[in-house]
């Protein structure tokens, strides 16, 4: 870390005054991230969690700031309040050659519902899997025959038939590379909740 | 028997085509491809879009060419379709200037202006496919994104 000269540290000030300000967060699995702030003055790299740029003006370079936990928690009070949940996928898997689900998924089921329950305005996309037995177009029909099933479902508790969608891909997005042609783990629904 | 025949026959298919011209700008306004969803909500926001401006509820859509903007008690947050979630506190606006998840055809950006306030991001999939499609500008300089969590403050 180099020293900062006067007329940095005044620039450093005049920035703060200004209240334009970004932040990176830390990812929650701690994945390495970065934002590049650019403008007429010059460009800065945030790449370290809780890192924060103060930006005077579109002519005026991007300077560190530090901020601390507490500040940010102040400032952005609202902004991190309101975020939504994030999106989740879930996954339900079958019998072979069946729209039956697993004992083990059909066990999980209620707890899928109960999530999609308690998001707000949720959106679910439904999408059908195949192992490799059968012929494309079979597994193809197969698929849809088990993303609807699970629409059904979904359907039952309330969210609204335009807020679904459901598609398959038959045995071409295995779950499990290369697979044997029956491998259970890839006879499934893959459900996505926004 | 009409003593016209021809012309009985011609006028639907005018008609029609009167009727197309006519339906295709206000249809595609009114039923612009949904590119997010409001999800949460507290006090005063609002989306402007192409038509008049509208009140934001939970479940409300947003198309490219939005903007969205919160009252002084105002706070909201939205899911797009590559899960990105962004969130807004009071008295901020935002444009959503171009968002566009066609990973079949390999089209993405996400191009956002915010005019004021205060943002939460996290970037979703258009940010790991595609880094350089996505940026936010603001005036004071530009944001590009690597496939992370941010926080964004513009005094207006």
């Amino acid at each position: 870390m180099k020293r900062l000269r006067p007329l940095a540290l005044a620039a450093l000030l005049a920035a703060c005054a200004s209240g334009n300000e970004i932040v990176l967060l830390p990812n929650p699995d701690g994945s390495p991230s970065a934002v590049v702030v650019s403008n007429a003055g010059g460009t800065a790299v945030l790449d370290r969690p809780n890192a924060a740029l103060a930006v005077a003006r579109q002519s005026s370079a991007p300077e560190p700031v530090t901020l601390s936990e507490a500040e940010i928690q102040r400032r952005w009070a609202d902004a991190i309040a309101y975020q939504p949940p994030r999106p989740v996928t879930l996954i339900l898997y079958f019998v072979l050659d069946t729209t039956e689900l697993t004992p083990a998924s059909k066990a999980m089921l209620p707890q899928v519902l109960d999530l999609i329950r308690q998001r707000p305005a949720p959106e679910v996309a439904i999408i059908g899997h195949t192992d490799r037995s059968g012929d494309r177009r079979y597994n193809e029909e197969l698929g849809l025959r088990r993303a609807e099933a699970v629409r059904r479902q979904i359907e039952a508790i309330g969210v609204p038939p335009d807020l679904i969608t459901v598609t398959s891909q038959g045995a071409g997005n295995p779950l499990v590379v290369p697979s044997r042609p029956y491998e259970p783990r890839n006879r499934r629904v893959e459900i996505t909740v926004r | 028997m009409s003593p016209f025949p021809r012309y009985r026959s011609i006028l639907p298919l005018a008609g029609f085509a009167v009727a197309l011209v006519l339906a295709a700008p206000f249809g595609m306004a009114e039923e612009g491809l949904r590119v997010g969803t409001i999800k949460t909500l507290r006090g005063e926001a609002r989306v402007l879009g192409s038509g008049a401006a509208r009140a934001a509820a939970i479940g409300g859509a947003v198309h490219q060419d939005d903007t969205i903007e919160t009252g002084k008690d105002g706070a909201l947050g939205l899911t797009f379709i590559d899960d990105t979630t962004l969130s807004l506190g009071p008295n901020s606006r935002i444009r959503l200037s171009k968002v566009v998840f066609d990973p079949d055809k390999g089209n993405f950006a996400f191009l956002a202006d915010i005019a004021r306030g205060t943002f939460m991001f996290v970037s979703g999939a258009i940010a790991k496919l595609a880094p350089q499609s996505e940026k936010i500008t603001t005036p004071v300089g530009t944001i590009g994104i690597r496939g992370t969590r941010f926080l964004v403050r513009i005094d207006e």
